[in-house]
């Protein structure tokens, strides 16, 4: 019976966002079912919807309003009041999902909120739910008996080969990882570009992974590999960087090496810094010879005046 | 003979005198400066923002009146150069008039410039850090040249003179010991003589491209720039033969009054007014051909930018200033002076003071029109953004500027005759030998 | 994951260290104090001269671009007071790198979080825009959208091609800076520039009373200076410290990507995500403003394809051109 409710409301709900999306969004924002399942790892207390307070004046408000007064931004799709009932319906790990992924206008915050920030946004929205009751906490889920595995890197410069290899150590004893997922980045200036989908260990906890080609390094082709596992494979979330020889090569000329007209001074064309200065000599040249005519007009003259004052 | 002779160096030397009439006239112009030099401290204290210009429309009143002085700075050149270097002679007793309006509206140029910079106490910076590349700093270079060639024109041809006022006049003391300074020691000496005419064709040639430059310089403030109304190849002939309109006008209206002031009516005749007014319709069929080359091919073509510029200026808020312009400072003279009595004196002053209003407004309309639509819509800013109007303080400002040309004419022709005494003189013996033969 | 967050301030101090002596040794640009004067002081103090046995001869290049030869016994370390050290390094750049800008027009709704974070980090009247967001339509049947425009820090810079006194230049990393201290006022860049990019100071700038006493930093153009210019700097000040433009982070809608051509990689300032620089161009059709001009602008915008966000006509006053 209940289930049928449920199943009415999310019909309704369904209905509801038909109406309010356009054409863009014909389909509805649907969370895999594993994901929305998903639970906090802590249970909602005070401090956890204070800093989750903050966090929404930060990165949610500008959108979404402030909760309970529907001042939300005129959007398409609405991003809607985080204090209405179409929020509440949603599952926690609904909710997480979307927070995590984004979609169109709502952004991704996977790079800007740490899981637990984003838990507390969500114990922060749940307190404006009236009746809501959180779920049982899942205790962070340490598949491999809570072990954290360990990382080495090799590289191969000719066939651009990197190797990993993912171990655990108990009691001085390294065993390899079986299906441990590392991510692979390059350190850029402002963040990490990723090299695409997490790769998983073989048998021996090895990866061989061959770097792509068209990867930007500098002068000398060098760049930092990082290698990070997946902290969702639960192998803890070990990193290495590593600086590699692997990139393309690319050569810096400073943008100011040419001499042009927007260049300083000094780097102005030639034949501009030629005839400017040729014609300004020239031009001063023939205003001296005038002046010294000039000169030589009042030294004539005292000749004359010398002449005539001799005579007498 | 001797008589006669004598009697042309009496007559021009004559007006060489301070009297009471010219002192009120120079006080009325010195308070009125003041008065306008207030404002300047205004803008000093304040700041640009005391001007109508904004940051869309940021060349305003200032710069239209810096092109409006450098164009009728030119017509020492036309004048005196080309005119006298293919021998027309009857051009002779305007050659001083001509020089003399051009180092003033010249010299005044570079002052009109420095009340448009924010930051006027940096100016040495431009020649501290000048940038070889920026035509700001080409336009400061020939502009001063050409303010110190002017300078020497009206002075060399002044020499000869000297000596003879030196003679003539009496008082008051301290003229007549400029006199004795300024001239040199000029005995009239067969080698004196030369060197006065080699130097004077010296000038003359380097006068006409340092000319030519100082307008196609200004004129390439706005063509090196890629923007819509400004960017066109033509700008530099253009300006240049605006600025011979525009310079013909002020020396027909000083031509005007000082004939009439200085009772030169025998010196300055009606054909002298004939002639300029020939000359006039000549150099506004010149400018004629080149408005129509400037507005025919973009309004032909209608490119984007250009549709709107033209737009504006044909039929939109800019228009009726534009066939002011057009109309008053090139057609109807065109026109008019096609009819012998319009080029008497007085219809000529009437038509001289309108080209030159029609000529200032031409500049206006050059400089501001241009800014109004940029290629990205002005938006998000106060309403005084989006159209120029100029401010009291920005108008009386430019009148300095105006007053300040006024008092460097009116003091150098109160010093010096302001028509060449020994060319007249020479041209009266040519004219005795005729009549003797 | 979350170490992305924020970027390594350690590790890119060091890259910076690294690339700079990189960069000193492949021009050969070491000077001291002791022989090309005031002018050539700042790259001398990463120049570890002290090091050296005396005897050595070094190669200097001097800033005014003589090469010089001297004992590297006479090579020191001077220490530049803080406003001509920033002074010298804002007009050097950082060696290496080329900025970009990428603008997705599809995402941008005119929030104007960017131009409120800009015009607090600079010191600026509402009405004056480092960058600014305007409501375009190219044609009466086309799809209107938001345009932010800050300066596009253009490779053939018409602004800086004018300017009388090297007050406004291209740096070596790309952008176009103003120096306050030199600007002339004479607005002929405001007159040049194509993008109505440039802005005046026509009165005492906001905060001039309470900023008297920073020492100028021309990577900010703060304290602000009446009757010169300002303008976009691309955060040249933030570029320095590793960290995005103030717009560009402030974003709430993704719109911005930032990032170095070098590297090509841009990192988006809502998101933080970094992706190929060359392929968000190539996957988006990305595209420069008026490339006609050939003024070859180094900020890149994506078409507003699928705009996200229904376009606000608003009162705004507009005057099209």
């Amino acid at each position: 019976m209940k289930r049928l409710i449920s199943l009415t409301r999310l019909i309704l709900l369904i209905s509801l966002f038909h109406h309010i999306t356009i054409s863009l969004f014909a389909e509805d924002w649907i969370v895999p079912p594993d994901k929305a399942e998903k639970t906090a790892p802590f249970v909602f207390s005070k401090e956890s919807v204070e800093k989750g307070a903050e966090l929404f004046v930060k990165n949610c408000q500008s959108c979404h309003g402030d909760p309970t007064r529907g001042n939300f931004a005129k959007l398409d799709p609405t991003p809607e009041d985080p204090a209405s009932e179409k929020f509440k319906e949603l599952t926690d790990g609904e909710m997480f999902y979307k927070i995590t992924n984004g979609r169109g206008t709502m952004p991704q915050f996977k790079m800007i909120l740490s899981e637990d920030d984003r838990w507390d946004l969500i114990s922060y929205i749940r307190s404006f739910h009236s009746g809501y009751i959180q779920p049982e906490p899942e205790l962070t889920s340490m598949t491999g008996a809570g072990e954290r595995a360990s990382m080495t890197i090799l590289f191969d410069s000719l066939s651009k080969m990197v190797t990993i290899s993912v171990y655990t150590v108990k009691n001085d004893m390294k065993s390899p990882v079986k299906g441990a997922e590392v991510l692979f980045f390059v350190k850029r200036y402002f963040g990490n570009l990723s090299l695409g989908d997490a790769v998983r260990t073989n048998e021996e906890g090895i990866i061989s992974y061959p770097f792509p080609d068209g990867i930007a390094g500098d002068s000398t082709g060098q760049l930092t590999l990082i290698a990070q596992l997946n902290e969702s494979s639960g192998y803890g979330n070990a990193k290495k960087a590593i600086l590699v020889p692997l990139g393309v090569p690319t050569e810096w000329i400073s943008l100011t090496a040419p001499r042009a007209m927007w260049n300083i001074n000094f780097k102005a064309p030639v034949w501009l810094i030629l005839s400017y200065s040729l014609t300004v000599l020239g031009v001063l040249l023939a205003l001296v010879y005038i002046m010294l005519q000039i000169r030589k007009i009042f030294y004539l003259g005292s000749a004359v005046d010398d002449a005539k004052s001799d005579k007498p | 003979m001797q008589n006669s002779y004598d009697q042309v160096a009496l007559d021009l030397f004559r007006p060489v005198r301070l009297n009471r009439s010219h002192l009120i006239w120079l006080g009325i112009l010195t308070i009125a400066l003041f008065l306008c030099l207030y404002a300047y401290s205004i803008q000093l204290r304040e700041g640009l923002g005391v001007a109508g210009v904004r940051d869309y429309v940021s060349w305003g009143m200032y710069i239209s009146n810096f092109v409006f002085f450098v164009a009728s700075s030119l017509i020492g050149m036309l004048i005196s150069a080309v005119l006298g270097l293919i021998g027309m002679k009857w051009i002779r007793p305007l050659t001083r008039i001509a020089e003399i309006i051009a180092l003033a509206f010249a010299a005044v140029a570079g002052l009109v410039i420095i009340s448009d910079m924010g930051r006027p106490e940096r100016l040495p910076y431009l020649f501290l850090h000048g940038r070889i590349q920026s035509p700001i700093l080409w336009d400061v270079t020939v502009v001063t040249t050409y303010v110190l060639i002017s300078a020497l024109l009206l002075y060399l041809p002044l020499i000869p003179d000297l000596a003879i006022g030196k003679k003539i006049l009496n008082k008051p003391k301290f003229l007549v010991k400029l006199y004795e300074i300024l001239s040199v020691k000029w005995r009239g000496t067969k080698a004196q003589w030369e060197i006065i005419h080699r130097s004077m064709r010296i000038l003359l040639i380097l006068i006409i491209p340092v000319a030519l430059a100082i307008h196609t310089v200004t004129s390439w403030l706005f063509a090196s720039t890629p923007r819509v109304g400004w960017n066109s190849t033509i700008f530099g002939p253009y300006f240049v033969s605006g600025a011979f309109v525009a310079g013909i006008a002020c020396v027909i209206i000083a031509m005007y009054f000082f004939r009439k002031n200085y009772h030169l009516e025998k010196y300055i005749t009606e054909l002298h007014f004939n002639n300029m007014a020939k000359l006039l319709v000549l150099v506004s069929l010149v400018y004629l051909y080149f408005n129509i080359n400037e507005f025919l091919v973009p309004g032909y073509k209608l490119e984007h930018g250009d549709a709107i510029h033209l737009k504006d200026i044909f039929i939109g808020h800019n228009a009726g200033l534009f066939w002011f312009a057009q109309l008053f400072g090139i057609i109807i003279p065109i026109i008019l002076l096609l009819f012998r009595q319009m080029r008497k004196p007085f219809p000529m002053l009437i038509l001289a003071i309108l080209i030159f209003f029609a000529s200032w407004i031409k500049r206006y309309i050059i400089v501001v029109p241009t800014q109004e639509h940029p290629f990205l819509p002005i938006q998000h800013v106060p309403a005084n953004f989006l159209i120029y109007k100029p401010t009291l303080i920005e108008i009386a400002i430019t009148l300095a500027s105006f007053i300040l040309v006024l008092m460097i004419i009116t003091v150098l022709s109160k010093l010096f005759p302001v028509i060449p005494v020994w060319e007249m003189q020479e041209e009266f013996e040519l004219k005795e030998k005729g009549n003797q033969s | 994951m979350e170490e992305n967050d924020k970027p390594n301030e350690e590790q890119s101090e060091q890259d910076k260290k690294q690339s700079r002596r990189k960069f000193l040794r492949n021009v050969g640009i070491i000077t001291g104090g002791a022989v090309a004067g005031g002018a050539a002081m700042y790259t001398g103090i990463h120049y570890e001269g002290s090091k050296l046995p005396s005897g050595e001869r070094l190669k200097l290049l001097a800033q005014d671009g003589r090469l010089l030869e001297v004992d590297a016994h006479h090579v020191t370390e001077v220490h530049l007071p803080e406003s001509e050290l920033l002074m010298q390094q804002g007009r050097e750049g950082l060696p290496g790198h080329k900025w970009v800008m990428v603008v997705d027009l599809a995402k941008c709704r005119n929030a104007r979080k960017c131009i409120d974070a800009c015009q607090s980090a600079h010191h600026l009247r509402p009405e004056q825009y480092h960058i600014n967001t305007l409501q375009m339509q190219e044609s009466k049947k086309t799809a209107p959208y938001n345009l932010p425009k800050p300066c596009q820090h253009c490779d053939n810079p018409p602004c800086v091609s004018v300017c009388p006194v090297d007050a406004t230049f291209k740096r070596s990393d790309g952008p176009v800076l103003i120096d306050n201290e030199r600007c002339i006022g004479c607005r002929f860049c405001i007159a040049a520039c194509p993008y109505s990019a440039r802005v005046f100071q026509w009165f005492e700038p906001p905060l001039a009373e309470e900023s008297k006493d920073i020492p100028y930093n021309i990577e900010l153009n703060v304290p602000q200076k009446k009757g010169t210019i300002t303008k976009c700097l691309f955060s040249a000040d933030r570029l320095r410290e590793g960290k995005l433009p103030y717009c560009v982070s402030a974003c709430p809608n993704g719109v911005y990507w930032f990032g170095d051509e070098m590297e090509d990689a841009v990192t988006n300032g809502t998101t933080k995500e970094t992706v190929k620089f060359s392929e968000l161009l190539k996957q988006n059709a990305g595209y420069q403003l008026m490339p006609e001009l050939g003024t070859k602008p180094r900020v890149y915008y994506l078409p507003p394809k699928n705009r996200l966000f229904p376009f606000e006509d608003g009162d705004q006053e507009e005057h099209k051109g």
